[in-house]
Formats: C-alpha cells, structure tokens, sequence
C-alpha cells in the first residue's frame, strides 16, 4: 500500500511490523520486496515524495571541508527511487583480487567471500534488468596483456525504481509504503542496545513513532551515517559509535585525467572507446589499489552548469588558436582529444570521514560536514597505473601516451568524482574497524542493520549499484532466516 | 564521537578515549603502511624497453625511426 504520510499520519498505531525500513531506494525496495514475498509485514519509509521536490532535496544540503567535491544536495536524489531516479545504469562486480589482502591498506577489508557477497546476484541482474549472461567486455577479442584486462560490464536500461516498482508497492498488501515520512530518530533503549522505534516526521511537522522487530537504515552512505550520529540521546556519539567508526572511511572513485595518447594501430581504436582494469598480477606485485582507465579517442566534450552554452561557444575558437591555453583554462579537454580518464578505488582511510555540524535542517536534523580525505597512497596508486598503462600501450604498439605532468609528480590539486559514495559505516567482523558485522548488524545492537554501499570496506574499481542490490537481497534473506 | 559537540559525562569521556586509543593505533598503521612501490617520474619509464621524454612514454625503437 503506498501512503502519504502528510496525509495519512494518524493512520500510524500501535502495530508492530516485522521489519522496519528506512529509505525507497534500490536497498530498501530490493529488501521490502523480497521481505514481502516471505510473508513478512513492513513499513517502508520515504523522506520524500513521488517526485522532486526543493523541500525534501533540502535536507541533503551540506558542508564540504576535504578537497573540492560536488555539492552533496547535487549528487543525491530524495524522493522515492532515490539516486536511481537517475542513475546511468553501468553495472559490474567487484574482483576476486579486491577480497584479497593488500600492502597499501590500512584496514581490513571484506570479511566475506566474493561468492557470499554474489549469492543472490542472479536476482540481482532481474531488479535491474541485466542480462543474465556473465559481465564481459565491450569488445573482443582479449588483450594481450598480463598488466591489464578489458572491463566487463552491463549497462541497465538504467532501471528506474520509482518507475519499476511503484505500482508493486501500491498493491502489495504486506507492505506500507509512507511517502513523506523522513526518519528523525533511531529511539532506543538505555542500554543502547536494542532499537524500540523509529521516529518519522512529516512537512506538516507531525512526529510518530513506528514499531518493528528489525530495523533497518537503507539511505544512502552520507544519510546512514547522518542518522546514526543525529540519533544520540541514549549514547553520546551517536548509535553504534563505541568505536568511533561511524562515519569514517567515506570512499569515493576517483576520476583523474592521467594524460592524453596518440593512437598508432587505427584498426585498435576503430572500436571507439576502451576500458581497462588493472590486472590482479600488476596490483599484487606493485601493492596498489584497483583501478580503471578508460581511452577516450577524439572526445567531444560536454559542458556543464550556468555558462555551459558560453563555454561550448568559446572553446572551438580557443582550442584552434591556443590548444594548451584554452585545456588549461577551461578545464575541459579540446574536441578531438585523446584522452584517458579513471576511476581509482580509494583505500578505506578513517580521516575521510563524514561528521555533524551544528546547523539543523527544516526536519531538525543536523547536517553534516564531509570531510573527504585522500591518501598518499591513492595517488600512488594513480602514478603507478599511469605509468604501468602508458608503457603497456607502447608495448602493445597501439598508442603512446603522455602522462600529465601533475599525476608524474604526484601533485595532483583536483579530483573528479563518479558520486560513488561508500564506506562511513564499514563492514568488518572486529568492532573495533567497523560499525557493521557480516550480516550488515550493527555491531552492539540486536536488531539494527545498515544497507546500502556505505557498509563496503573497499569499493574496487567498479560502479556500486549492482553490489548493493545482490547485498540487499542477501540481507533480506538472512532476515526471513530469523525467528 | 571523538570530536563532534563535547563529550562531558566520564562515561563518554572513557569511550571517547577509547576511540581516540583506536584512532591512535589507525594513524601509527597508517603512517607505517608503504606508500604503494612506484617509482617515480621520469626514471620509471627507464627501463629496457621504454623512455620518457616530455611525459611521453616512448618505446626505444621509437627513437630510431
């Protein structure tokens, strides 16, 4: 059933649910579906509505005090769907090499298997419309390379989770799906260590409290660790804070311009773009982190923003005049270009982190500070790759590449983003590196759980949202699995 | 919980301390944990078959063409 809780407020009583969710993105209408169709009665909450609206998206505003990054109410989507709403629909695994112990990390990384992680992957593929055979490259045939191999993927249409499955939520009767209903504190008992109600508020400035036997967080890595730090009236520090965790280790992808190449085998680019992983060979033996580039040939930029008509108008005329001048002002690559782009994992580094600031939102929550950290060795990894890929192209004699001057000496001052936002409440089977265990509980209380990317250790080199689904449904089954 | 609104109480005091113990033992690991095995700059392309000049990554047999 889908409610308007603006509307429907009073509709709230004294039942308790078997499973409390809070947040209708991919996570959590992947879990009320599959809790559903066991049998079991939850409540889904939405913070926003069935559409975009400025007073639910303000809620995401923020501060930003780490290196320049994208306005957090621009990267995120609040209304029912969530980030789907418009999400790209690229989808892939994490490697087997990415469950592996590295050199370069400070933490400890998965603490299940790949095959654990993947149990429910085929389902996965069908709540995103994948195909069901195995993730492959673009192009064939392989590459004649130990140091790298050709990224596999599926592109979903991108599936839509508003469009997908909002009449399932209407007319599942198993389900209550509130809209309107923003989630403003986890209430719970003076020990802390159990949940006793979730208490949701609406723009009329309504609050309820809504029982259930479990309890789960599902809106997104920044909001997951935002409600737990918000929720702070039992323990000081917020839930599932004795260690300290909780909103450490945020993780982003990074996208770095490594430099530019000329090709020198045309049948190779004939394909158009490429997309390369970093071999497990070359991360074991150089101890790095994992990594994506991708070959651009003759790109034709897109512009972006207020100016972005004015900046297409002047950057033909510039780029034939001034080549470097115009890159080097505009930040834009000229049309034409060759140019190789990245999405290089981040080691889960406790000073990235996500904290509250005073200022209070229209809903009372306070907002958050993102204070987003990169490592030496993140940029050792982007130097190492550079140069590794570069010397791979030369050998193969397909191109050479000319590694920007900034990724040779390490002193690289802007870091384009995928909005892949991970980490902030890791999982880890020690409490003291983590806020979640295995099964996505918080560590010290018996019936909360986290879903969504921000539970990822590490992040590998690949897009999250395939991951998150297949862990969501895992997190459901191991819920319909309890007494 | 470590630095967020002050702590007052001696309990959360002694877990702020615990986190911080924590947070001490992150940042020594940290500190210790190699910078990943690059070589750096130019000299990295110097090998047998390779050579840098300008950022380009050459092959050798490049320059004699």
């Amino acid at each position: 059933m889908l409610l308007d809780f603006n509307e429907a407020s009073e509709r709230v009583d004294d039942r308790v649910y078997d499973v409390a969710i809070a947040g209708a993105g991919p996570a959590g209408i992947s879990i009320a579906l599959a809790l559903a169709a066991k049998g079991h009665r939850i409540v889904l909450l939405e913070g926003g509505g069935l559409d975009y609206s400025d007073a639910s998206q303000d809620s995401y505003r923020g501060r930003l005090s780490g290196p320049r990054y994208a306005p957090l109410d621009a990267t995120r989507l609040r209304y029912l769907g969530g980030t789907s709403n418009h999400w790209t629909g690229r989808c892939g695994a994490l490697d087997p090499v990415d469950f592996e112990p590295r050199r370069n990390r400070v933490l400890p990384g998965w603490p299940i298997s790949r095959d654990e992680l993947y149990r429910f992957g085929r389902q996965a593929r069908e709540i995103l419309d994948l195909p069901s055979a195995p993730f492959r490259p673009a192009r064939r045939p392989p590459l004649a390379s130990t140091q790298f191999r050709l990224t596999e993927f599926a592109m979903s249409p991108p599936t839509r989770f508003l469009g997908k499955y909002r009449d399932a939520l209407r007319t599942s009767r198993r389900i209550d799906c509130y809209i309107n209903a923003n989630l403003v504190d986890i209430e719970a008992d003076p020990t802390a260590r159990h949940v006793r109600a979730f208490s949701i508020r609406n723009y009329r400035g309504q609050i309820r409290r809504l029982r259930a036997r479990r309890y789960i967080v599902a809106l997104g890595s920044l909001e997951n660790a935002r409600i737990l730090l918000n929720s702070d009236h039992v323990r000081p520090g917020g839930l599932g804070n004795e260690s300290g965790m909780v909103g450490r280790c945020f993780m982003e992808h990074l996208d770095v311009q490594l430099g530019d190449f000329v090709m020198t085998d045309q049948a190779f680019w004939r394909a158009g773009k490429i997309g390369l992983n970093a071999s497990a060979a070359l991360i074991r033996q150089r101890g790095i982190s994992s990594g994506l580039i991708s070959f651009t040939p003759s790109v034709q930029p897109t512009y972006y923003g207020r100016a972005a008509f004015l900046r297409k108008l002047f950057s033909g005329p510039a780029c034939r005049i001034d080549p470097d001048g115009a890159r080097r002002l505009s930040g834009y690559p000229c049309p034409g270009d060759n140019i190789v782009s990245s999405m290089i994992e981040q080691i889960s580094n406790p000073a990235s982190r996500v904290r509250l600031t005073g200022e209070k939102d229209a809903l009372g929550l306070r907002r958050i500070d993102l204070h987003w950290n990169i490592h030496r060795n993140d940029i050792a990894t982007i130097e190492t790759l550079a140069q590794a890929v570069a010397r791979e192209l030369a050998r193969m004699d397909v191109a050479r590449m000319r590694i920007a001057p900034e990724v040779l000496t390490r002193r690289i001052d802007f870091f384009g983003v995928q909005s892949h936002q991970m980490g902030t409440t890791r999982m880890s089977a020690d409490p003291r590196f983590g806020v979640v265990d295995p099964h996505q509980k918080v560590h010290g209380i018996d019936n909360l759980y986290i879903a969504g990317s921000s539970v990822y250790p590490t992040g590998g080199a690949v897009n999250p949202t395939f991951t998150l689904v297949a862990m969501s449904l895992r997190l459901a089954d191991h819920l319909a699995g309890l007494a | 919980m470590l630095d967020r609104h002050g702590s007052t109480s001696p309990l959360s005091r002694r877990r702020a301390l615990a986190g911080l113990s924590f947070l001490t033992i992150a940042a020594t690991l940290a500190a210790r944990v190699p910078a990943a095995s690059a070589t750096e700059g130019a000299d990295a392309a110097e090998d047998d078959a390779f050579v840098m000049i300008d950022g380009w990554v050459l092959r050798k047999d490049d320059l004699g063409r």
